[in-house]
């Protein structure tokens, strides 16, 4: 029992990452139909602009809302720079733009940084709480947890409550009918992929303390599962996103407990194929009408 | 009297294939026109070009003035111009609340929010059967409600010229004449003006001031609703009654 509650803890906790990611993915699929391959480098990038931001100032905190300011703007520039002419390409034009746009980040990080793996501190201490012999969670995993589940709720509330989140909802669902309401959709379009940056760069945040560390492909893999989550939540739900990412994160945690770390990467796929084979288009999306 | 809308030599299509030909016409301040013709006539190409969806190839679209060329289609509201779509462009995926909201985003300023809430009171007070359902979803609405719901959500905008195509499509005798009645009340309560686009000739001439007949996206005939209504030939050749 003991040995299931602390790998549920762990689940949840990598699992909140992987819902982040995969949210961010959402975010920009929904309203334009894009997978943005280069989320993972994009979180990444604002990691190296935080380590550089604590070292100037000595503040981890100043690097912490250097990155998540840095996902914000570098969420933006890419739609504006390299997404917005793509976005009637076809789907394979702008999957060659995100793996482009990867390469790229990947090697300037390189350039700039070096490849070496870089040690980054955690914004809290690692060590776990025990109860008796058990060890549960860190305060790292409270924080990650509780910051993932923060932000969630204030996208909800941004996107629910406010006339941006009206704009931006409608711009998703139909944009024609948006711009004859007087709503700009290119505008919101580039808000949605700025908080998409955002919320990659909290998910690159938490992620790389853990025994990652920071080198210019450290999201990759963890960009595979948040795209794992958002594929097992239907890619359109937000709602999906979170809950296919917590999914992903307890598979891999329980498979890796009970099973063996040599098979967790492959937990992902089975759990992937599972839900595919189940429900074609992923646990919160709607069914294909059908003609009758 | 000075026209609201006017329109000369307008030319449009897609792409290549050119679907309007030098179409003019005029439309006064709380008059209804009613745009008819065959299918492929052009209405609907006729309206996406006055919004803007399309760009005009050729001509003039002036509103009070204004030129209508130069606006961007998202600043089109602000000169009170409304268009409700074919299909009527509800969004199904938000609530009936959050579709009449989207009417009255484009107002700024300290009482912005106001004049929407009270201009929302006002259609729910017109249309009753969509108060009780403000937290239903867009795809829980009847035909009805939809069109009800399209219709109220470009009054939030407190328009001065209506765009509406084809209100009646798919809608229950009743329920539309509902929707053609409202339209001549609008008309003569707030002095909107209305260009509309409509299959049923005889519904819409019934509540026209002006109608104007394209065929193959030339304008054949315009006048007074009722002579194009009397006009034997017209009605045989064009208007299928």
């Amino acid at each position: 029992m003991s040995r299931f509650l602390f790998l549920t803890f762990n689940g949840l906790s990598f699992g909140a990452v992987y819902a982040a990611v995969a949210l961010a993915l959402v975010l920009i699929w929904r309203t334009t139909r894009v997978l943005n391959f280069a989320q993972g480098a994009m979180a990444t990038a604002t990691a190296y602009v935080a380590i550089s931001v604590t070292q100037a100032t000595h503040s981890y905190w100043l690097g912490f809302a250097a990155a998540l300011a840095a996902g914000l703007v570098l969420g933006a520039i890419v739609q504006l720079t390299a997404f917005r002419k793509a976005e009637h390409a076809s789907p394979l034009n702008t999957i060659v733009i995100g793996v482009g746009l990867l390469i790229l980040i990947e090697a300037i990080a390189g350039m700039m940084y070096g490849a070496a793996n870089r040690d980054f501190p955690p914004a809290f201490s690692t060590k776990t709480y025990a109860v008796g012999n058990t060890a549960l969670f860190s305060n790292q995993n409270i924080f990650t947890v509780c910051s993932v589940l923060g932000l969630m709720l204030a996208l909800a509330a941004l996107l629910t409550w406010t006339p941006s989140g009206l704009r931006m909802r409608a711009a998703a669902f139909a944009p024609e009918v948006a711009r004859l309401l007087g709503v700009r959709v290119g505008r919101m379009l580039t808000l949605g992929w700025a908080l998409a940056g955002l919320v990659g760069a909290l998910a690159g945040m938490l992620v790389i303390p853990t025994g990652l560390g920071l080198y210019p492909q450290a999201m990759d893999g963890v960009f595979v599962l948040g795209f794992v989550g958002a594929v097992v939540g239907g890619l359109e739900s937000p709602v999906g996103a979170v809950v296919g990412g917590v999914m992903t994160g307890l598979a891999l945690s329980y498979a890796s407990g009970y099973v063996g770390s040599d098979i967790t990467q492959l937990a992902a796929l089975v759990l992937l194929v599972v839900v595919l084979l189940a429900r074609p288009s992923g646990l919160f999306s709607k069914p294909p009408a059908r003609r009758v | 009297m000075t026209a609201l809308l006017d329109v000369e030599n307008l030319c449009a299509g897609y792409g290549r294939v050119a679907v309007l030909h030098e179409v003019t016409l005029q439309l006064e301040p709380a008059k209804i026109t009613a745009v008819l013709g065959a299918n492929g006539a052009g209405k609907t190409t006729l309206l996406r070009t006055l919004s803007g969806l399309l760009t005009p190839t050729a001509g003039s679209i002036r509103l009070g003035g204004a030129d209508l060329r130069k606006v961007p289609v998202e600043r089109l509201v602000t000169h009170g111009v409304a268009h409700v779509p074919e299909g009527r462009g509800v969004i199904e995926e938000l609530t009936v609340d959050d579709n009449l909201r989207l009417g009255g985003l484009w107002r700024r300023g300290s009482g912005a929010a106001r004049e929407t809430t009270k201009a929302i009171d006002e259609v729910y007070g017109i249309f009753e059967p969509l108060a009780r359902r403000r937290r239903n979803h867009g795809h829980q609405l009847s035909g009805g409600e939809r069109q009800m719901l399209a219709l109220g959500r470009a009054l939030v905008a407190r328009p001065s010229l209506l765009l509406l195509d084809e209100p009646s499509l798919g809608l229950a005798p009743l329920v539309a004449a509902q929707i053609m009645a409202l339209l001549r009340t609008l008309r003569d309560t707030t002095g909107l003006a209305v260009l509309l686009v409509e299959q049923n000739v005889r519904s819409a001439l019934a509540i026209a001031d002006h109608g104007v007949v394209l065929a193959l996206g030339k304008v054949v005939a315009s006048g007074p609703a009722a002579e194009l209504q009397a006009d034997e030939n017209l009605r045989h050749a064009y208007l299928g009654f």
